[in-house]
């Protein structure tokens, strides 16, 4: 994959797939083609409303609404809050929640699930809740270590005829892959969707099925489809599920057809691959962009050395058929669980005097590749880099990642150095565990001796990706810089230090030769061995690559107390932006909300709101007022501090 | 005569003292237990309630313990100065204004208790002399 004729191997690869040999497959015989979708609903860029996860199926996050300005945003109140019940501090029976749901308002209502899985269907105005529906979904975290949902998906006939059930449709999803269809103006289950309503998507879990499959993230609904990935149980299995999406009609749950982005072949070694994140559509050109996530085990590759071009890539398939278009894999052979974790933006950009039908694709390495989206070539060059190599016996790690250095990536190069602050409160901790590490620079493999991986797992840019204006080719993103160890462990090692050590920090990765040892690299006083910032937020100009600002965003709380501006915070769930000129973020560890300027990135305006607001915000606006929705939930990443709130803010 | 003159001077640093202490509890005990601030519950918060009391204790040590030895009234005032700094740093990471505004404060009291209070047993020397 890395060799000099890598990029031929990829492109033959893609000719063969593109012919008609893809991993995908159409299912059973057709239904007959449904009605199309309304232009105004369900698949159209329209921004005066949140249609999906990411406002528009672009993933644009953008708002034509421009009732809230720089100038009185500082006006902004909260008018109406709902708070669902549906919490869990995880020290009863129920596991904690982590809620990260984008609220939709479509249907001049306010739709969102919680992690108990129901949806609320609120009034936009009030925040009076219309109906609930539950999915009486048992609540016990089988896959994730806590109960999760980031949100709803909305499907509406191209006619809808009164009086007739289901014309308007949301969806929800459970840990234990039931996707629920629920009538949008009353919450009655839709009885014709799949099996009475319920579509058990863990039905077509049958290779190599070690845990139940999780639709956690609402599918993309693009004209009369659904298009469904899942979340597995992450570093337990050397093998696992393949990563298979889904396309199902959207009225009646029946299977169109399905996509794997790993070759049936390997499934006795490896699986995964799975899409977990959100994805993205170019409606002129009927493409839908996967973002693919890393094969297993995700910490060593020993096992599965062949070349694999769509493990953590972005994908493009032909929304009809299923069919591969083209694919670009942004890390090669991954052991360091760089999933391809949130959807490309879709924006046309301008270059020398061309428009050019372009995406970003953002990453947790913090590098963001910027790709014609009908081809997956590169506008700004992507170069192949030699990486330090992996010591691991067994292991054979690419000689090469891509890199893009334009834009700018949001996390440097190499590590920051060791926090002063924190080595001397640790009396020299932080500083006598590096220097018994390994750091060789952006990709150091995992090791026995125990590895420095910055950026890690933890981004980079986490699944919220960013936000642009569609207009000026404005880009803005959140993003974390978190270092953390990478340690393999030979099994029997393994066994007994995972005897003794906690459940967080340790997974067997059950099947490979090495169990794996994974830690914040924190001090034992929990504070950061590294010197900050711990989180930025950023924005470029797409159609030259230029960083215009970068600031730190948001403030790292512990016990209460609140770090100095200039650290950052560690940030989970994106941006929005608006037509005038503002950016609208939860994300922060210090549970804030905030405005910012977008030609500045200076803050106007901020409030508190009970947790972490760790999910996509949504802005509308309804009888002639604009709103600004933030779930905060909290997740267990940032702080235990979880919550059920839903917050509408406006002028007064 | 002369006792009549210094009682006044005495105790005015030590009962902006008091107040400005008194002041801070009710404030920190607003923010540990109020649900809209960011630091309720919070381990920060409980420790600016009891530095607070603390500072609250000593502070009506200083005024109404007339007895008190100079060297033990010597350590609560730098105990107290010690409360003061701290929990004003705590109150700043807290980001909880008004409690920074209280110890300005209970600071200034103090200084006015340094400068121009006098300790009751040398009152008493004095009055005797």
């Amino acid at each position: 994959m890395n060799h000099p004729l890598s990029r031929i191997v990829i492109a033959s690869w893609c000719t063969l797939l593109g012919s008609g040999y893809a991993w995908s497959q159409t299912a059973g015989p057709q239904s007959p083609p449904p009605p199309a979708s309304p232009q105004q609903i369900v698949g159209a860029t329209h921004y005066d409303g949140w249609y999906t996860f990411n406002g528009n199926l672009e993933n644009q996050k953008y708002s034509q609404s421009d009732q809230i300005t720089p100038q009185n945003v500082a006006k902004l109140r909260k008018v109406w809050e709902v708070h669902t019940g549906d919490v869990s501090d995880g020290s009863g029976k129920i596991p904690l929640t982590d809620w990260s749901a984008t609220p939709l308002f479509v249907n001049d209502t306010v739709y969102v699930s919680t992690p108990f899985y129901r949806i609320f269907a609120i009034a936009p105005d009030t925040g009076k809740v219309k109906w609930t529906y539950d999915t009486h979904s048992v609540l016990d975290a089988v896959t994730q270590p806590d109960l999760k949902t980031r949100g709803v998906a909305y499907w509406q006939a191209a006619v809808p005829q009164a009086g007739t059930p289901c014309q308007k449709i949301v969806y929800i999803g459970t840990m234990d892959a039931k996707l629920h269809a629920v009538d949008a103006d009353t919450g009655k289950k839709c009885e014709g969707f799949a099996d009475g309503g319920v579509l058990d998507v863990n039905q077509w879990n049958t290779t190599n099925n070690k845990w139940p499959l999780s639709v956690l993230q609402p599918p993309t609904v693009y004209k009369d489809t659904l298009f469904i990935g899942w979340a597995g149980k992450d570093w337990a299995y050397a093998v696992a599920s393949p990563g298979t999406v889904f396309a199902v009609n959207a009225q009646t749950g029946k299977l169109k057809w399905v996509f794997d982005a790993l070759p049936p072949e390997v499934a006795k070694k490896t699986g995964t691959s799975n899409v977990w994140a959100s994805m993205s559509i170019d409606q002129k050109h009927g493409i839908l962009y996967l973002p693919v996530s890393s094969p297993s085990p995700n910490f060593f590759g020993g096992n599965r050395t062949e070349e694999l071009p769509l493990a953590t890539s972005i994908t493009a398939l032909d929304a009809e058929t299923g069919k591969l278009l083209w694919s670009r894999q942004i890390v090669h052979h991954d052991i360091w669980d760089y999933d391809t974790n949130s959807p490309p933006v879709l924006v046309d950009v301008r270059k020398d005097g061309k428009t050019i039908p372009a995406l970003v694709q953002s990453s947790k390495m913090g590098i963001f590749f910027v790709l014609n989206r009908l081809t997956g070539e590169p506008i700004f060059p992507i170069e192949e880099r030699k990486v330090p190599q992996s010591d691991v016996p067994g292991e054979q790690s690419a000689p090469t990642q891509p890199y893009a250095p334009i834009p700018e990536p949001t996390v440097p190069d190499r590590f920051p150095g060791i926090s002063t602050l924190a080595d001397i409160a640790s009396f020299g901790q932080c500083s006598r565990e590096l220097k018994n590490m390994r750091y060789d620079g952006r990709y150091t493999p995992p090791s026995l001796q125990g590895s420095i991986a910055y950026p890690s797992t933890a981004g980079g840019v986490e699944w919220g990706g960013g936000a642009v204006d569609p207009r000026s080719g404005v880009y803005v993103v959140n993003s974390s810089y978190v270092a953390q160890i990478y340690k393999v462990l030979e099994r029997k090692d393994y066994e007994e230090q995972a005897k003794h050590g906690s459940k967080d920090d340790y997974y067997p990765q059950t099947g490979a030769p090495y169990g794996f040892y994974l830690h914040n690299f924190v001090n034992f006083l929990g504070m950061p061995c590294w010197n900050p910032p711990y989180g930025t937020l950023s924005a470029y100009d797409l159609n030259d690559g230029k960083l215009l600002w970068k600031k730190p965003f948001g403030e790292v709380q512990k016990w209460g107390f609140y770090m100095p501006e200039s650290w950052g915070s560690v940030t989970i769930g994106a941006p929005l932006v608006t037509k005038s000129g503002l950016i609208f973020i939860g994300a922060s560890m210090d549970a804030r909300v905030r405005a910012i300027d977008l030609k500045s990135g200076s803050v106007l305006w901020q409030a508190q709101v009970d947790a972490p607001s760790v999910a996509n915000p949504a802005t509308y606006i309804y009888m002639g007022k604009q709103y600004v929705v933030f779930v905060a939930g909290g997740n267990a990443i940032l702080k235990a501090q979880a919550s059920d709130q839903v917050a509408a803010f406006a002028l007064r | 005569m002369i006792e009549s003159l210094i009682v006044p001077e005495r105790r005015t640093g030590v009962q902006i003292l008091i107040v400005a202490a008194a002041a801070s509890l009710i404030l920190s005990a607003f923010n540990y237990f109020w649900t809209d601030n960011g630091i309720h519950g919070s381990a920060g918060a409980l420790l600016v309630v009891i530095s607070s009391l603390l500072m609250f204790f000593a502070a009506a040590a200083l005024l109404f313990a007339d007895g008190m030895s100079r060297g033990l009234r010597a350590t609560l005032v730098v105990l107290i100065l010690f409360d003061i700094l701290g929990t004003g740093l705590a109150a700043y990471m807290l980001e909880a204004y008004w409690l920074i505004a209280a110890m300005a404060a209970a600071l200034a009291g103090w200084l006015v208790h340094l400068v121009s209070d006098r300790a009751p047993g040398s009152m008493t020397q004095r009055g005797a002399t």
